[in-house]
């Protein structure tokens, strides 16, 4: 419908009018569509479009221990010797030492709060020693090897990193049966 | 006219210091930092307007807030220095035709910022003749 042109100046004024006070009181929501000019007025826009804001402030560089390593079950023999565990989980054996069918799996870490443009130093330990549960026997860890989980090269992208540690361990000839445990230190810095 | 809010103005994951610092995003995508502020990896961008004009005149004029707040509980940080990829008017091709307005801007981080996720809003008005 036409209006005659005595009064598009006035209607004009009006929807603009209309619309800014319809829009004041809107709520605000990223996605929000916004067409001024009520029924029956020609859309002549004067609008105010609302934006959203984000940002997250963190404290800085965050690591935590996702998941145990778990060496497995080993059987020791007369002559003693290692087994090895993978970042990649895969077990090896050397000298008197055979594997025994169990569920084994490297440490697993989230490295998180890093900034732009920078290079992450991990340290580990060069060995720790574990002990018997119930008992004083040890075994030691040594080599600990440290990869980060789908990052080939060097170049990690993404705002969080998995460290993934595995480790070899020395087993003396007739060493104790029993469930060995011990804890090994990770520390990552910027640097 | 119709104006739609398609993308978030995000300043992204920000480590702060004792010293102050600022997070500046440009309308083309980058960001800079200056102070005791750090960007941390991850993603971060420019806000997004969808301007669509049906009919008449090709140019929109928009003009840009002073400042803007954002908040996480009780504490906050303001933003400032808003930007955008064109001058006003921005044009879009037709009509009917739309064009994509992006926004950059300054947010001041405090010294020992608290640590939390920061949302607010800010305005921006449209003309279109």
């Amino acid at each position: 419908m036409k209006s005659p042109t005595s009064f598009a100046g006035r209607r004009r004024v009006a929807a603009v009018i209309a619309a800014l006070g319809a829009l004041s009181a809107r709520p605000t929501r990223a996605g929000d569509d916004f067409v001024p000019g009520g029924a029956g007025l020609r859309a002549e826009p004067a609008a105010y479009a609302f934006g959203v804001l984000s940002a997250r402030v963190v404290s800085g560089l965050t690591i935590a221990k996702t998941r145990d390593l778990e060496i497995g079950a080993v059987r020791a023999g007369l002559a003693g010797g290692s087994v090895t565990v993978a970042p990649d989980a895969e077990r090896t054996t050397r000298g008197g030492v055979a594997l025994v069918a169990s569920p084994s799996n490297a440490a697993g870490f989230r490295i998180a709060g890093f900034t732009d443009s920078t290079r992450l130093k991990v340290t580990l330990p060069a060995a720790v020693v574990l002990s018997r549960a119930g008992g004083g026997e040890t075994v030691v860890a040594r080599d600990f090897v440290g990869r980060i989980a789908g990052c080939p090269g060097s170049d990690c992208r993404g705002s969080s990193l998995t460290l993934e540690v595995g480790l070899t361990i020395d087993i003396g000839p007739d060493q104790a049966p029993g469930r060995y445990v011990g804890t090994f230190p990770v520390t990552v810095n910027e640097s | 006219m119709t104006v739609t809010n398609t993308a978030t103005l995000d300043f992204g994951t920000l480590v702060p210091s004792a010293a102050a610092g600022t997070v500046v995003i440009t309308p083309t995508g980058g960001r800079t930092t200056t102070g005791g502020v750090k960007g941390v990896s991850g993603t971060y961008g420019p806000g997004a307007f969808k301007v669509t004009i049906t009919s008449g005149s090709a140019n929109f004029y928009f003009f840009l807030p002073n400042n803007a707040t954002l908040s996480s509980g009780g504490n906050s940080m303001t933003v400032s220095t808003f930007t955008a990829n064109t001058g006003s008017p921005g044009t879009v091709p037709g009509p009917p035709g739309s064009a994509v307005l992006y926004i950059g801007a300054t947010l001041h981080v405090g010294a020992n910022q608290a640590a939390g996720t920061y949302t607010g809003t800010y305005s921006i008005f449209f003309l279109h003749f």
